[in-house]
């Protein structure tokens, strides 16, 4: 059995931002919003923390530098090291930027800790100094083994003893916050009390990454490495000759081959579960794009993806000359069996939201979900159908300033424009305190709609982080307003103007 | 016999010579029982998207799927403590022009189907409806009139609670809702939509108490 390596460069939000001038113990946070999303080794020294809020990390670290989260440079960044490790190791399977994955080169190099050393050499010659090796017959062990290994060392788990390495460890380990505090609530705090459950009572629980996760508790990780360099006979290529313009003639002539693409995948016993299509014109790239899907691409589901992003305007502009269906996600069909008879997807539904999206394009089918805000609008998760969504905020971290239940069962899209005005006729405005100029009597909904009888109100719910900051730009806060009529409604308020962002339907 | 009572008879004899099966009702809310029946095949419209939401909760709790066409703002935190299973929920918030075939398409396979925010042409709402008759799905009509729904369902008396000249926040309320079938004078029952501790209950139903000691 192939054993797996897995390579962490810690902190690589922050490592990828380093440039050639800035001094390598500088004290420095990643942040996504206002939320800090990795620092370096410095910052954290000075008490800063993933998930803090910017301001208390400037407060923690006051001569911190701050750089915007951008997980497309970060991948870029990680290409070079890719390509360093692949000179010495033939499979290399990013995982993500700052993780990646292969088989151990052992026999070569005399030895896995060897092989590690090696690679961890090759990568600090060439100036990726924090590089930490895991060894194991698994990825989630082997990635698990990686974050204990010390800097430029390497941790081996022998071979059988993936369930013995992982059973110590805590449920965070899983990085499924939700599901994490759930099991901590119910006495389960370790890997190995987690592997003790039942499986069929985790589907039942928790569903299909419940089951994943529990395999991987198990110590037998049924993800495979995704190469970078697919096996050239497993690309679906499609060259039209003469060139097509016609989305449907090539949607049409796509069928054969995404049939061929299905079952070439089909006789190694696997499927894919995301693919990348590119679309070439006048002998040029000129359109590519990844799609994943919630099981796994069938032939239809092929021609469908290739059909939608050949409309995507702008897309394709000169005749196609060539189409090609790179899987880029592959898994073993016996690892799906599990979901296969439990939870998935119902078939029937799954056909048709094909359907609609082949009316509407992909984008109108949404999912539906929620996530953690300080506002209603915040917390309404939406992502196209199939797609993962990418980052998903947790719900129960605590978000100070956040509007109390119950949620209303209207969230605008766009905040609508709204009056409030006092008892004389007034208008009510954020004073730099927070407070209001005066108690709202009245408010409308619009120009053209007729004035109401505030009530009850409460607030102000800050919005901004520096809302008590008298030389701040920015006065806004947000108010629950309730009409004589019943009806109640979320509105902010910045700079004296008045929106309506959510109806107590 | 009541005359509603005599034209459920009558019904449920024309379907048996129909030869279709006879339709059960579908599972609703706890606290619209006796209220509303929901049957399959049929159009219920409702004023407020709480009531869509509380409408979906029955059918959503017994694992079928629900779909909301049209609606940007459905707000999927309170559908989610209604009830509504949102993993089993499918959003098309602006089907375009293809409105009509987007439906027809759902309704097929998708048990619940809101509509939100439209003008319904009445043989628009026939080729809909006649889609649902054949599959026995329902479809909740929100904010949007539909010739020949079997109900209509408001929300009257509204009384928010919790706020206080600034103090406080919103923390519940109580309503009457209206169910009003066509043909037959209007149910009503008072609710907590929620009440203090996010509930849905009838709001002469004392607050259960639990024996102690």
């Amino acid at each position: 059995m192939a054993r797996v390596m897995v390579l962490w460069c810690p902190d690589w939000p922050v490592v990828s931002h380093l440039g050639p001038d800035t001094p390598a113990d500088a004290a420095m946070a990643v942040i996504d919003g206002q939320v800090v999303v990795a620092c370096s080794a410095a910052a954290r020294k000075e008490g800063v923390r993933r998930g803090m809020r910017r301001r208390d990390a400037q407060a923690r670290c006051p001569d911190i530098i701050l750089c915007a989260h951008d997980p497309a440079a970060d991948a870029r960044a990680f290409e070079p090291v890719l390509d360093l490790v692949e000179e010495l190791s033939a499979q290399v399977a990013p995982l993500r930027p700052g993780l990646c994955g292969m088989t151990v080169p052992a026999r070569y190099y005399g030895g896995e800790t060897a092989a590690a050393a090696v690679l961890a050499e090759q990568l600090v010659e060439h100036g990726v100094w924090d590089i930490r090796c895991g060894i194991a017959d698994d990825l989630f062990a082997a990635e698990q083994a990686a974050r204990q290994a010390p800097p430029q060392d390497s941790v081996v788990v022998p071979p059988g003893g993936s369930a013995d390495f992982v059973r110590g460890l805590p449920v965070t380990v899983l990085g499924d916050p939700e599901m994490a505090d759930l099991l901590r609530r119910l006495g389960i705090r370790t890997l190995g009390d987690y592997a003790r459950l039942e499986i069929a009572d985790v589907r039942t629980r928790f569903g299909p990454s419940g089951v994943l996760a529990h395999r991987w508790a198990r110590g037998e990780d049924p993800r495979l490495l995704r190469r970078r360099e697919i096996p050239p006979d497993l690309i679906g290529r499609v060259p039209f000759e003469p060139p097509l313009d016609r989305v449907e003639t090539i949607a049409f002539s796509m069928r054969r081959a995404a049939e061929s693409f299905v079952s070439t995948l089909a006789r190694r016993g696997a499927v894919a579960t995301a693919i990348r299509i590119e679309i070439d014109s006048d002998g040029m790239l000129s359109h590519a794009r990844t799609w994943r899907h919630p099981r796994w691409f069938s032939s239809s589901d092929i021609v469908d993806r290739v059909r939608w992003q050949a409309q995507v305007p702008g897309a394709v502009t000169a005749p196609v000359d060539e189409i090609r269906v790179i899987p880029e996600a592959v898994e073993q069909v016996s690892d799906h069996a599990e979901s296969l008879f439990g939870d998935g997807v119902d078939e029937g539904v799954e056909r048709v939201v094909a359907r609609v999206q082949s009316l509407t394009g992909p984008e109108a089918v949404r999912m539906a979900g929620v996530q953690g805000g300080t506002s209603p609008g915040e917390r309404q998760l939406v992502s196209t159908w199939g797609d993962r969504p990418a980052e998903v905020r947790d719900l129960a971290r605590p978000w100070p300033g956040s509007i109390p239940e119950p949620a209303p069962a209207r969230v605008f899209a766009t905040p609508e424009p709204a009056q409030v005005v006092g008892a004389e006729g007034q208008p009510v405005v954020v004073t730099a305190r927070g407070g209001l100029t005066g108690e709202p009597a009245r408010f409308r909904l619009g120009a053209d709609q007729p004035w109401q009888p505030v009530a009850g109100w409460a607030g102000p719910w800050p919005l901004d982080d520096l809302w008590w900051d008298e030389h701040a730009a920015r006065r806004i806060a947000r108010f629950q307003v309730v009409g004589v009529d019943g009806s109640a409604w979320l509105m902010c308020v910045e700079d004296g103007r008045w929106w309506t962002e959510a109806r107590y339907d | 016999m009541s005359q509603a009572a005599l034209i459920d008879d009558l019904r449920a004899k024309m379907r048996e010579l129909e030869g279709r099966p006879q339709v059960a009702s579908m599972r609703v809310h706890p606290v619209l029982n006796g209220l509303v029946d929901v049957q399959p095949g049929q159009v219920y419209t409702v004023g407020a998207a709480s009531l869509a939401m509380l409408l979906m909760a029955g059918p959503s709790a017994e694992g079928q799927w629900s779909a909301v066409i049209g609606a940007t703002d459905f707000g999927l935190q309170a559908a989610q403590a209604f009830g509504v299973a949102l993993e089993r929920t499918v959003l098309v918030p602006d089907p375009g022009a293809d409105w009509l075939s987007v439906t027809a398409a759902l309704v097929d396979v998708v048990p619940v189907v809101v509509v939100a925010g439209r003008t319904m042409a009445s043989r628009d709402a026939q080729r809909i409806a006649a889609r649902l008759h054949e599959h026995q799905g329902i479809l909740i009509a929100w904010d949007t009139a539909w010739p020949r729904a079997r109900a209509h369902l408001r929300l009257t008396d509204v009384q928010w609670q919790g706020t206080d000249r600034g103090a406080g926040h919103l923390r519940a309320r109580r309503a009457t809702i209206e169910v009003q079938h066509t043909g037959r004078p209007p149910r009503r029952r008072e609710l907590w939509l929620p009440d203090d501790h996010g509930r849905v209950r009838v709001a002469d139903e004392p607050p259960q108490l639990r024996r102690v000691g």
